[in-house]
């Protein structure tokens, strides 16, 4: 083998490797990346009542619009409960008829009253006979 | 769609029936996990079922937001909602049936209390004929709910590609845990 052809063969090589690396790193990261960081993402601002009454009245339309999104849902907090994990379940008053139930981050610590104006930041997974967010934070003012 | 609609309708006239036969929960739990050949656990958790549970009749509805299963990996997470149960197109899971065997059951008493739930569950848009066996436990007047089964996923076509066939089970093994309270 002459001394080119064995210099454009190591070249071949270390291209393929280093091309191999870089995916599988790739690869790596994307099976390792994080959940979404509700903190961190624009949300969709709205009030409680909003959202409840748009559930209401069509439930596929208002899904389009907030289903899997962040919401940042505003409303009268009217009881505080918690789930069968123990974890913290802030119920915003809606129409009369439906809710909004927020399950609280487990990390997350508040010192909200019932009967006071709150806003909650979390992800929309629909609608039941309440609306529902889930990984809820409490946003800084 | 009409479907979904008259799992509501249901559950709000199980609502309206007469209160002190009506037991509910909107924070029950559903989880399932795939008795996968992969070293990776593959299982979620819905710590936001809804249930109401008409003692009297034995009349029972489950209603679950397929958003609301949660992964200990989001990549999984993403893909269960996106290529498996396609939760936009497919926002709700529901069952609805009842307690056939509820004369043998004396919820006064403290006790657990083997059932057996017929009814129609719809999953991933398709609904089917169901017969499961779980158990009511009562203490100290608290009223739990539980079962475990299995579904195969090609039932409710939701297809596995081909990439990891080997790391998925088409047998899933679903487990219910509902804790309920008086409707007040």
């Amino acid at each position: 083998m002459s001394q080119r052809r064995r210099k454009t063969w190591t070249w071949i090589m270390v291209t393929v490797l280093a091309l191999v690396i870089t995916a599988g790193y790739a690869a790596y990261r994307m099976y390792n990346k994080p959940h979404r960081d509700v903190q961190h993402i624009k949300p969709i601002p709205v009030a409680a009542m909003k959202l409840v009454s748009d559930y209401e009245a069509n439930e596929a339309r208002a899904n389009n619009e907030y289903l899997d999104k962040v919401l940042e849902v505003s409303g009268q907090l009217i009881e505080t409960t918690k789930n069968q994990q123990g974890e913290t379940i802030l119920v915003l008053d809606g129409t009369g008829m439906g809710t909004v139930r927020c399950t609280l981050e487990a990390s997350v610590q508040h010192d909200l009253k019932t009967k006071s104006p709150v806003t909650i930041r979390g992800i929309c997974t629909g609608y039941l006979t309440d609306v529902i967010l889930v990984r809820c934070i409490i946003p800084d003012k | 769609m009409k479907k979904q609609l008259a799992g509501l309708l249901v559950l709000f006239l199980a609502l309206n029936a007469p209160a002190q036969n009506i037991l509910l929960t909107k924070n029950g739990k559903i989880s399932f996990y795939s008795r996968a050949k992969s070293p990776e656990k593959v299982e979620a958790d819905n710590n936001e079922v809804s249930s109401v549970f008409n003692t009297e009749t034995g009349d029972i509805v489950f209603a679950v937001l397929m958003k609301s299963f949660h992964f200990e990996r989001a990549l999984m997470e993403e893909h269960f909602h996106e290529n498996y149960v396609e939760s936009n197109k497919y926002p709700k899971s529901t069952f609805k049936g009842k307690i056939i065997n509820m004369s043998s059951v004396n919820l006064s008493k403290d006790g657990v209390y083997p059932v057996t739930v017929e009814g129609e569950f719809t999953l991933h848009g398709v609904t089917r004929k169901v017969s499961y066996t779980g158990s009511l436990s009562v203490k100290a007047g608290k009223i739990n709910a539980t079962s475990k089964f299995s579904i195969k996923l090609k039932d409710y076509n939701v297809t596995i590609p081909s990439l990891v066939a080997d790391k998925i089970s088409e047998d899933i093994d679903i487990s219910v845990d509902c804790r309920y309270e008086p409707k007040s």
